[in-house]
């Protein structure tokens, strides 16, 4: 299990390093100069030459990536907006803020929006996938696949509209979703929250109620479910106590893969209902060239996805003896 | 649709006949010792006209492309198009803020599916030039993304050793990409990686660079499911024989491991491309795909996502949101039929 | 699984299209709110011209506001949090509305009206709006007895000089340059070579050009008449900062004020509490109120957020204003059509222009007839259309706002109010005499949505008339870089200016002057007419502001057209609302917004 662990998350870091390289060539490909955006109304040659250099723009690429990575591991007290501890990304050109700080400020959303989303569709879609197995082949099963199959047609981007502007412009049944703390106002929290949840779940839950359908019915078919069952154990029993179980593996992988590039940052939800997360910020770091933030969030983005595919990997040893890690 | 295979010939229907999916060869050799002189493409042919939603969905796909292909017919023939701006043609149609003053978003019989709020374009004509313009770029990216995986995945599973180690850790290194992000990120550098021509609005610059990044993160699945079925392939005896024969690598590809490998990549390409129309729709979405005036199927979600139009005219947002689903869930059951058919004795 | 089952999801798949369809049912737009009555009002305002006051006009206090009464708090809804509280470095519009009740400057803007649409320039600390005997080279102020800062301190004329002269370091480098420019006789950031450290390593400017005889005495002294001062005096920017408590960096959080009210927490990007400051005297003051008793201010408010808070009008946002948020667009024809609502609601002009330039540094440019088909040609609604409609933008006849000074409501050269949508047969007609028909016309346009929106419908109006347009989209953040520089590609591309002060002479001289021209400055369309440009140094030498007005708005006619360098598109407005229990709520032409010194709690 150690060796596991280690040698996956020395794997993770040769991949965080080789994305950092593509993100840092990637910025100087592109066409905007923020020192530019930076330097304001009364912007002098000068004045643009000496950001340049205070942004550390001057030196040549290897060595602007070589501060990086030192910052990034020991910290740096050279900024002149004031210290920063490691991990530091330095600061943002666009808000001065410690880029750190920023990606902290702005997890608390993402989280709240990941994991309340995640909670309601593995609970709808697990809930109505198993519903739908133990039913097969009846009206229930047939209904509920066939309205999974129509939702997980549905994108974000058309269903949160359509949601915003039925229940918030028409009727006006809930407010403009918005992130509230939850230590501040957990009732404002609730309900600002709700529609993303709502949208997100709904068409994830879709994506769940196939799998686990389709998984359990393999499972169901698997000899040593038929055994147990040949044994006169009752169907109820293995059911949940057997083949349940194994029709985990292929849900866990998929949540895994989904819940890491969720809290990486749900670009589109977030643009859509207008959540200060960290896709938001993505968008923003992008929009202004901005190179701290933008690999800041890249590489955060990174690192949930990987963290999520190792805990994945590890949770196979637990819920199938089979699987043995090497 | 017709068959997707060709027997190669005078290599006795190659490996072709016997093998199927290198992951479940037993079965198709089991299927297909009771029909005998007939190749899996044909049997699949008739496998799957017998499945009447596939064949419904597979219309309903063709409809689409159809509409397509002819959205400047169709236009000729309705008598509009979707560039013209009826906010100012019209005004007597919108409101000062360009929103139609007709409920339902200005469906009428000379506007059947009615203006866009804002600038008042004809909704009928764009949704189908959008169509256009959106699949245009996903079979773009699709075939792009089939040529990569099958070059590099069956290289890699062919091969082995070394370029099987780095192709392999270079598919291990994209798949953990942060993909939207790197879409947002990368493409107004790629767009500025074109000399941007002076005169031109350049809509093409655009779609070359949406083709480009996602294609660039899109063949790794199929790339790694290519190479497993290559690596499979290359144990088997048909193989071994042609190599002892004394064959040269391509040829053996070509012949040998290609024929074999067509029922997934058809399978794989028909859940990609769906997945490529909602992806670059959500790219245009952003912001950061096609733009107006081009008319699009995400350019549409995103003027559909504009308080405009959802305080006042929810009418408009049907027409992109429902052609899209019908879209989807008509590819995503083709796509199953399409397994089905090549391999009947799947569970589902 | 069987072959029903997948029969069922087409089924499905059809009724839920049926279901959605049946919610996608919508009504049509507004029916176009007839606002003849404000139209008219608009019209009457014509020419309202400003004054410099003298000394009985100085005097505070101000006069009151009818119907007021002192007490309560006021809840203030604000978008961003205040990013500067220096003066020195305040110049955009909602930290200036604040610093309404937190700074003093040597003169102010009085309003003669109680509607906020006529104003005179007086003496805020000083005892007058100034006093020049050369034509505007020489201007004498003298400080009123009894003023002082939050700490109890008197302002002096060393805090006076102290202030101009810290403009000069190298951290004030947000605020306006005009006063510096001019005491250095330098155009654009040269002026910092004057004084480069500011005051503050022991250099101080000579009496030759800042002169501080006395206690009370400031005698500005520039090469060239500039009559404009007390017009630049009054903007926040040149407010009184305290020699003593100069904090320098620092300052910009925690200032030391002069107004009626101080700042007693302020919380970053969170909220801001004012409450009265002691050490103000109302006796010295003739603009300012300091009826209630404190303003509690929550920033990351939303246009949204406040005009629904507002509208819902419950709780703390009963006594709810906000300084600067406008009624967002989604709701405002909503509030506009309600007259219950729109009791609540003030609106008027922001003091922008937009205006599309015509690049005259590109020879095919030069033919006046295609300057002018362009002119006919270019259709006005889209850019209205993409703002929010006639409530968010009205359709421009001249350069000069109604909010400057010598505004007159009856140019309309192009006839753009009665045809907005352009008049393709004229400019098709002019373009054909030219022979210039099937043209390219690159047009650079800036990539928002809105830009985009109406950037394509601006050119499918400009390919009526016969120009091949060629667009070409400007990423926003960079768009103002990219077309102030000399050699950029577009031919046409849109820019909206607002005035510094209510003259034309914070828009004629920087935009159009032909010696102006330079790498990133604001002569947009490169225009150097010899006209213009004597005109500008002859009006610029007139010392009475009402005069100067009339021949800035004579010199505005002959650029829109004869010059037929830029074309006019649209004055921008706005609306706010507040909370029931707010009195004394007044949209001022001069902040451009919520008169915050007036507000009082019913």
């Amino acid at each position: 299990m150690l060796r596991f662990l280690v040698r996956r998350s020395l794997g993770a870091v040769v991949i965080l390093f080789l994305l950092s390289i593509v993100t840092f060539l990637l910025f100087f490909g592109m066409p905007r100069d923020p020192a530019l955006l930076m330097c304001g109304k009364t912007c002098t040659p000068a004045n643009l030459e000496n950001l340049h250099r205070v942004l550390g723009l001057d030196k040549p690429i290897p060595e602007q990536y070589w501060i990086f990575l030192k910052n990034l591991v020991m910290g740096s007290d050279d900024f002149a907006q004031g210290p920063c501890p490691a991990p530091c990304f330095g600061y943002s050109y666009h808000s001065n803020e410690q880029v750190w700080g920023t990606l902290m400020d702005r997890l608390p959303t993402t989280l709240s929006l990941t994991l309340g989303g995640a909670v309601c569709f593995l609970i709808i879609g697990l809930g109505t996938g198993l519903i739908a197995a133990w039913k097969r082949g009846t009206l229930v099963d047939k209904t509920f696949t066939a309205g999974a199959m129509v939702i997980s047609s549905m994108q974000i981007y058309f269903l949160g509209p359509l949601a915003l502007a039925i229940l918030v412009y028409q009727t006006h049944v809930f407010d403009k979703p918005a992130y509230n703390e939850f230590t501040e106002n957990p009732a404002a929290w609730f309900g600002g929250l709700i529609i993303p949840w709502v949208v997100l779940s709904t068409i994830f839950a879709s994506q769940y109620t196939r799998m686990a359908r389709s998984s359990m019915i393999e499972q169901l078919q698997e000899e040593h479910v038929r055994t147990a069952r040949a044994k006169g154990m009752s169907r109820r029993y293995v059911f949940f106590r057997y083949a349940w179980r194994g029709s985990l593996i292929p849900i866990v992988t998929i949540f895994g893969i989904d819940l890491g590039s969720l809290l990486g940052g749900a670009i589109i939800t977030e643009y859509t209902f207008g959540l200060p997360g960290l896709g938001r910020l993505a968008v923003e770091s992008v929009f202004f060239s901005d190179l701290p933030l933008l690999l800041g969030v890249m590489l955060f983005s990174a690192t949930m996805i990987l963290l999520c595919n190792i805990v994945v990997d590890a949770a196979y040893a637990f819920i199938d003896p089979r699987v043995r890690l090497a | 649709m017709t068959s997707p295979i060709d027997s190669p010939p005078g290599v006795e229907g190659g490996g072709a006949s016997v093998v199927v999916d290198g992951e479940e060869p037993k079965k198709a050799k089991a299927g297909d010792a009771e029909l005998v002189g007939r190749s899996p493409g044909q049997l699949m042919w008739i496998r799957f006209k017998r499945d009447r939603t596939g064949v419904i969905s597979a219309y309903v796909v063709i409809f689409f492309f159809l509409i397509g292909l002819l959205a400047p017919v169709i236009s000729w023939l309705y008598g509009k198009d979707p560039y013209t701006v009826y906010a100012d043609e019209r005004p007597e149609l919108f409101d000062s803020a360009g929103v139609p003053v007709q409920p339902n978003g200005g469906i009428s019989g000379e506007f059947w599916f009615g203006l866009e709020p804002g600038n008042g374009y004809d909704v009928f004509t764009k949704l189908l030039y959008g169509i256009r313009t959106s699949l245009g770029i996903s079979v773009a990216v699709t075939l792009a993304t089939v040529l990569t995986g099958i070059l590099l995945g069956v290289t890699a599973g062919y091969l082995g050793g070394r370029t099987d180690y780095w192709i392999s850790r270079v598919i291990d290194f994209l798949l953990a990409f942060p993909a939207q992000l790197f879409f947002i990120a990368s493409m107004p550098v790629v767009v500025s990686l074109f000399v941007s021509p002076r005169d031109e609005t350049p809509v093409y610059v655009r779609v070359v660079a949406l083709i480009l990044v996602m294609w660039f993160l899109g063949w790794m699945s199929l790339g790694r499911i290519l190479r497993g079925t290559t690596l499979a392939l290359r144990e088997r005896e048909f193989i071994e024989a042609a190599k002892v024969s004394g064959a040269p690598p391509w040829r053996i590809i070509r012949k040998e491991i290609l024929p074999n490998v067509v029922t997934p990549i058809l399978v794989q390409g028909t859940y990609m491309l769906p997945n490529f129309v909602t992806a670059e729709a959500g790219l245009s979405f952003l912001g950061v795909g096609i733009v107006e005036p081009t008319p699009d199927w995400g350019q549409m979600f995103s003027k559909a996502s504009t308080e405009l139009v959802m305080q006042n005219d929810i009418t408009y947002m049907f027409f992109p949101g429902i052609s899209m689903i019908i879209f989807i869930v008509a590819f995503n059951l083709l796509g199953d039929s399409v397994r089905d058919a090549f391999d009947p004795k799947t569970a589902r | 699984m069987s072959r029903g089952g997948r029969r069922v999801y087409a089924a499905v798949s059809v009724l839920a299209a049926g279901a959605l369809v049946l919610t996608g049912c919508s009504e049509g737009g507004s029916k176009g709110s007839t606002n003849d009555k404000e139209q008219k009002e608009n019209a009457e305002r014509q020419q309202a011209s400003i004054k410099f006051g003298d000394a009985a006009a100085s005097k505070g206090p101000a006069a009151e506001v009818p119907g007021a009464k002192p007490g309560g708090t006021i809840s203030v809804l604000a978008r961003d949090s205040y990013a500067h509280l220096d003066p020195g470095q305040i110049y955009v519009q909602d930290e200036m509305a604040v610093s309404q009740l937190l700074h003093r400057g040597l003169t102010g803007y009085k309003a003669t009206s109680n509607d906020g649409k006529k104003h005179e320039v007086v003496g805020d600390l000083a005892t007058d709006s100034g006093t020049t005997t050369d034509g505007g080279k020489t201007w004498k102020y003298t400080l009123k007895d009894g003023i002082k800062f939050e700490d109890g301190s008197p302002i002096t004329s060393a805090d006076v000089r102290h202030t101009f002269e810290r403009q000069f370091a190298s951290f004030i480098n947000q605020g306006p340059p005009y006063i510096q420019q001019w005491l250095a006789d330098t155009p654009g950031a040269d002026y910092r070579k004057l004084l480069p450290d500011g005051p503050f390593k022991g250099k101080h400017l000579p009496d030759s050009i800042l002169q501080t005889p006395d206690e009370k005495t400031i005698v500005f002294k520039f090469k060239k008449p500039h009559p404009d001062l007390p017009y630049a005096l009054a903007m926040t920017g040149y407010a009184i900062v305290s020699q003593k408590g100069d904090t320098k960096e620092k300052y910009d959080k925690d200032p030391v004020v002069t107004g009626p009210y101080k700042i007693q927490e302020f919380k970053s990007g969170k909220s801001m509490v004012l409450v009265r400051n002691e050490n103000w005297d109302p006796d010295t003051d003739p603009l300012r109120h300091q009826y209630v008793d404190r303003f509690n201010i929550t920033f990351n408010q939303q246009y949204e957020d406040s005009t629904k808070a507002l509208l819902a009008d419950s709780g703390s946002d009963r006594t709810g204003v906000s300084f600067s948020n406008a009624v967002d667009a989604g709701n405002l024809s909503k509030v506009l059509n309600d007259p219950k609502l729109k009791s609540r609601t003030v609106g008027g002009y922001q003091p922008y222009v937009g205006q599309m330039n015509i690049n005259l540094a590109h020879p095919e440019m030069k033919d006046i007839k295609v300057r002018k088909a362009i002119a006919y040609a270019l259709p006005v609604t889209p850019f209205v259309r993409a703002y929010g409609g006639t409530d968010a933008m009205e359709v421009a006849g001249g350069i000069i706002s109604p909010t400057v000074s010598g505004y007159d409501p009856s140019f309309d050269p192009w006839g753009k109010k009665k045809k907005p949508a352009g008049d393709p047969a004229k400019a098709k007609k002019l373009l054909e005499e030219a022979g210039k028909t099937g043209m390219k016309l690159t047009f650079g346009y800036i990539n928002t949505p809105e830009g985009q929106q109406y950037s394509t419908a601006m050119a499918a109006g400009l390919e009526k008339a016969g120009f091949d347009v060629q667009r070409q989209e400007i990423p926003a953040e960079t768009y103002y870089d990219q077309v102030s520089k000399l050699d950029n590609n577009y031919d046409i591309f849109h820019t909206a200016w607002g005035a510094d002060w209510p003259s034309a002479s914070t828009v004629i001289p920087p935009l159009y002057d032909g010696r102006a021209i330079a790498e990133g400055a604001q002569n947009y369309s490169q225009v150097n007419d010899s006209k213009v440009n004597s005109e500008i140094d002859r009006i610029n030498k007139i010392t009475d502001p009402v005069k100067a007005a009339e021949e800035w708005n004579k010199l505005n006619e002959y650029l829109v057209k004869d010059v037929v360098n830029v074309v006019p598109t649209a004055y921008y407005k706005q609306t706010q609302i507040a909370g029931s229990k707010i009195g004394g709520l007044v949209y001022d032409d001069i902040i451009a917004g919520v008169d915050p010194r007036r507000l009082y709690v019913k």
